[in-house]
C-alpha cells in the first residue's frame, strides 16, 4: 500500500455523507445529554464516582455527567449531610507535616515522616523507615539504605514519594484516578473501634501497562476531616506499602530526622543520575 | 468558574453551534453507529468540561481537539488496551494480507487516524474529511501553507507506516 492508496481511502472516508438516521442519533444523543444535565439536582448525594464507563448506552451518559460534575464542581458535592469533601480538601491544605505508622506486604512495621511545602502541597523532605529499607528524601539528594546489604544508593535531587501531593491528596486523587481510568466511591460507615461514623473512600485502578491493578481504601475522620488510615487491597510489588495504620498531622519534627549519615562500613553507589 | 445555570445555557448554545460539525466529523471518523454514538457522547462531555474554553478566542481549535479526543477514546474502547480489535465487533480476518477487503481497509484507516498524534490527525481531518484547501488548513493549524502541506504529508506518511505495521504489508 502506498501513500496514493491511502489518500484515496481518506478521500473516500471524507466523501461520506451523514445518513439521516445518524443525524437523528446525534440529535437524540445531544438532547439526552442536555436533559441529563438539567435533571441533576443541585446537591445530590454522590455515592459512586465512575470514571471509566463505556458509553455504549445512552443511559450511561448520566453516570458520566456525574463524573464530570465531580471533576468540575468537586467542592460543591457532599457524601453525607454531615460531611462534604471540601472540608477535607481545606483541612488537608493546612497540613505542614505528617507522621505515620505503616505496615508493608512483608508484615514489616515502619514509620514515615513528611515535611510539606505549604505552597506546592508536595512533601519537600521525608524519611521512610520501613523494614529493610530506609529512604531519606531531601531537595539535594535522596538516599536509599538497604540495611541487610549495608548498601547506600544515592540519587541526586529529590525523588517524590508518590504521584499525588500530600496536602492536595484529595484534589490530585481525582485526576490520578481519571488518568488511569479508575473508580472512586465514597460511603459512610460506623467504626466500632473509634465508636463513630467515618467516611470510607474506596478506589481502584485497572492494570496499566507495567503498573499492576490497584485497589485501596482510606477512611476519613468526620470531625477533623482528615484521613485516619489507609489500606492497599491490591497493589503490584514495589508499588506501595500495604497500609498506613495511624496518621498524625502537623507534629513537630524530631531534630535531624531528615539528615542521613553513611553507616559505618556501608558500600555507597550512585545511580545513573547521581 | 462559570456558575451552573450560565454554564448550562452556554453549553446549550455551543451544542447548537457545533452539533453539525461534530456529527459530520465523528461519523466520518467512526463509520458505524455504535462507535459514532460513543464518540458523540465523549464529545458532548468534552464540550461540557471545556465550556469556558469554547467561548474564548481559541474555540475553533478546542472543538477540533474535543472531537479528535472523543474519537480516539471511542476507538480505544473498541480496540482495547492491547491494541487488538475485538473480532466479534469488527470482523477482522485472521490473515489481513490474504483477505482484507476495501471496507476493512477503510476501517483500518479510521482506526489508525484515531492513533495519530493530535496535530497530524487534525491535519488529516481538515484536508480529507473537511476537504479544506491548504490556506484554510494553515489558518487552523496556525502555520504557513508550506507547513500545512508538511503536516498533511507527515500525517499520511505516519498513516502508511502504522498501517504497514498493522497489516504487515510491505
Amino acid at each position: 500500500m502506498n501513500e496514493k492508496n491511502i489518500e484515496e481511502l481518506l478521500k473516500e472516508i471524507g466523501s461520506k455523507d451523514v445518513p439521516a438516521d445518524v443525524q437523528k442519533i446525534a440529535e437524540e444523543t445531544a438532547r439526552d445529554f442536555s436533559e441529563t444535565l438539567s435533571n441533576q439536582p443541585k446537591h445530590y448525594v454522590l455515592w459512586e464516582y465512575i470514571m471509566n464507563s463505556k458509553m455504549t448506552k445512552l443511559a450511561a451518559a448520566a453516570v458520566i455527567v456525574i463524573a464530570v460534575m465531580v471533576a468540575i464542581n468537586f467542592l460543591d458535592k457532599s457524601v453525607t449531610p454531615a460531611y462534604a469533601i471540601e472540608q477535607t480538601i481545606e483541612a488537608m491544605r493546612a497540613i505542614h507535616s505528617v507522621h505515620a505508622y505503616c505496615s508493608d506486604w512483608d508484615n514489616s512495621e515502619g514509620e514515615l515522616w513528611l515535611q510539606v511545602n505549604p505552597e506546592t502541597g508536595q512533601e519537600e523532605y521525608y524519611r521512610s523507615d520501613q523494614g529493610n529499607l530506609l529512604i531519606v528524601g531531601t531537595p539535594q539528594a535522596t538516599y536509599y539504605y538497604y540495611k541487610d546489604k549495608n548498601l547506600v544508593r544515592i540519587r541526586n535531587g529529590y525523588v517524590p514519594t508518590s504521584d499525588v501531593r500530600v496536602s492536595r491528596f484529595f484534589e490530585d486523587l481525582v485526576g490520578w484516578i481519571q488518568q488511569y481510568h479508575g473508580k472512586l466511591s465514597f460511603y459512610s460507615q460506623f467504626d466500632e473501634g473509634l465508636q463513630k461514623e467515618v467516611i470510607v473512600v474506596h478506589g481502584s485502578i485497572p492494570t496499566q501497562g507495567q503498573m499492576e491493578e490497584k485497589e485501596f481504601v482510606f477512611r476519613v475522620d468526620t470531625q477533623t476531616k482528615l484521613p485516619i488510615d489507609m489500606e492497599a487491597i491490591k497493589c503490584g510489588p514495589g508499588e506501595g506499602i500495604k497500609s498506613i495504620n495511624r496518621i498524625e498531622y502537623n507534629v513537630t519534627m524530631p531534630e535531624g530526622v531528615f539528615e542521613f549519615g553513611i553507616p559505618n562500613g556501608a558500600k555507597v553507589v550512585y545511580d545513573e543520575k547521581g | 468558574m462559570m456558575k451552573y445555570p450560565k454554564r448550562a445555557e452556554t453549553f446549550r448554545q455551543l451544542r447548537t453551534r457545533y452539533l453539525g460539525f461534530l456529527t459530520s466529523v465523528l461519523w466520518k471518523l467512526a463509520g458505524d453507529r455504535e462507535l459514532f454514538t460513543e464518540a458523540m457522547q465523549y464529545a458532548l462531555l468534552g464540550m461540557w468540561q471545556n465550556v469556558e474554553k469554547l467561548t474564548g478566542k481559541k474555540a475553533g481549535a478546542y472543538i477540533y481537539r474535543i472531537a479528535l479526543t472523543a474519537n480516539s477514546k471511542a476507538w480505544r474502547n473498541r480496540i482495547g488496551r492491547d491494541g487488538q480489535i475485538d473480532k466479534s465487533q469488527v470482523g477482522t480476518k485472521e490473515d489481513p494480507i490474504a483477505s482484507v477487503s476495501r471496507n476493512e481497509l477503510v476501517e483500518l484507516v479510521r482506526r489508525t487516524i484515531a492513533e495519530l498524534p493530535a496535530r497530524q490527525s487534525k491535519a488529516i481531518v481538515l484536508r480529507y474529511l473537511e476537504q479544506r484547501d491548504y490556506k484554510g488548513i494553515s489558518a487552523e493549524l496556525g502555520c504557513t501553507e508550506a507547513g500545512a502541506r508538511s503536516n498533511v504529508s507527515k500525517a499520511v506518511a505516519t498513516l502508511k507506516k502504522k498501517l504497514a505495521n498493522l497489516t504487515e504489508w510491505k
